[in-house]
């Protein structure tokens, strides 16, 4: 889901970085003001989950490669805010440390994955009270997932139609929507599953841990 | 009549030559080439995808095409000078290199990244929590 450096045309990055930058700073000011310092163990240690599992590859048949990436279990445990901004520090720590993504893609990356993945996961948790828990979880997870990686299907998809060359030939990612939305949203939806047990799976834990804690 | 006949056909086969057939030309020699192996992030070779390549400078592509199967692309650089080649696949992974050709065709060491595979998980951790730990002190002081 990580979308490279030259596949974004600046008509679309520039306007995204200002955009981000906006969120980035309402959201730093939001976690300075609302996070609890004994908090802050835990937030390191599921931020430092997401790293991973967003550098795990997981194979698919046909060549392609998916990752979870854990969006859900920090905005339903630290809020959207604080996951936007952990979810933004590990992608400008993956692009400008480890050559994964990209530093123009960096904007639609953290908006896709960092805030729209965690406002949605965020407010079906929400929406599923009624339910039991686990399954509000999957579900929370699955969705996280895959609207993030709609986001990112549509903004590769646009950049036939927004940058082009005289004669019509694309300038930077060459398939539009009709080849990007079938090929990111199939195997997001099958990783979506895994997203969903992960996140099932860990939050029992670290409730667990912190019932343990507590007494 | 005779000899304007073979006139004729010597003119016809000797001048326009390209009426001979539609067959194009070809030479097959060994050569240096430049060969860049590009693989998935689980080490599957890259193959069958879309790339392009562009003369340093220039923007219409010098070289497209697909990725053979073991992941290459094999491509014979014209001039020096900084050589760009993206590869795509179809849901947006990809790479966008740049190669800096010397003179008489010589590769300049490609750039690469910091940090091998596996060693960057532990950095990259290890990064993290020491962001958060500095985030820590930095609350706890404020706090005090």
């Amino acid at each position: 889901m990580h979308i490279p450096d030259g596949f974004i045309a600046p008509k679309m990055y520039i306007p995204a970085y200002a955009a981000a930058a906006g969120f980035w700073a309402y959201g730093i000011k939001r976690v300075k003001e609302k996070l609890d310092e004994e908090a802050i163990p835990y937030l390191a240690v599921l931020t430092a989950l997401a790293f991973v599992l967003m550098m795990v590859a997981i194979p698919l048949p046909g060549g392609t490669t998916v990752h979870a990436a854990g969006i859900a279990l920090l905005a339903i445990l630290f809020g959207v805010w604080t996951s936007f901004i952990s979810i933004s520090m590990v992608l400008l720590l993956q692009s400008v440390m480890f050559g994964e993504g990209g530093i123009t893609s960096l904007p639609i990356n953290a908006l896709a994955m960092g805030l729209i993945g965690s406002a949605v996961a965020y407010y079906v948790f929400r929406a599923l009270q009624g339910i039991p828990k686990k399954i509000a979880l999957f579900a929370a997870g699955w969705f996280s997932i895959n609207v993030a990686a709609f986001i990112a299907a549509l903004a590769l998809g646009a950049q036939p139609a927004i940058a082009h060359s005289t004669d019509g030939s694309p300038l930077f990612f060459p398939f539009g929507f009709h080849i990007t939305l079938p090929a990111v949203m199939v195997p997001h939806m099958l990783i979506g599953i895994g997203e969903g047990v992960l996140t099932v799976l860990v939050y029992q834990f670290v409730a667990k841990q912190k019932q343990k804690g507590e007494a | 009549m005779r000899p304007v006949a073979i006139c004729f056909f010597l003119l016809v086969a000797f001048i326009f030559e390209p009426v001979f057939g539609h067959g194009l030309k070809y030479t097959v020699a060994r050569g240096d080439a430049f060969v860049v192996e590009i693989y998935w992030g689980n080490n599957t070779k890259f193959s069958n995808e879309n790339y392009e390549i562009y003369r340093p400078g220039e923007e219409a592509p010098f070289q497209v095409g697909r990725t053979n199967a073991d992941g290459r692309v094999i491509f014979v650089p014209d001039s020096s000078g900084t050589w760009r080649l993206r590869a795509f696949s179809d849901d947006g992974h990809g790479v966008d290199i740049s190669l800096e050709v010397g003179e008489n065709n010589i590769l300049i060491e490609p750039g690469k990244p910091a940090f091998e595979r596996y060693s960057r998980f532990i950095f990259g951790v290890a990064v993290i929590f020491g962001l958060f730990g500095m985030f820590s002190l930095f609350y706890r002081k404020r706090r005090s």
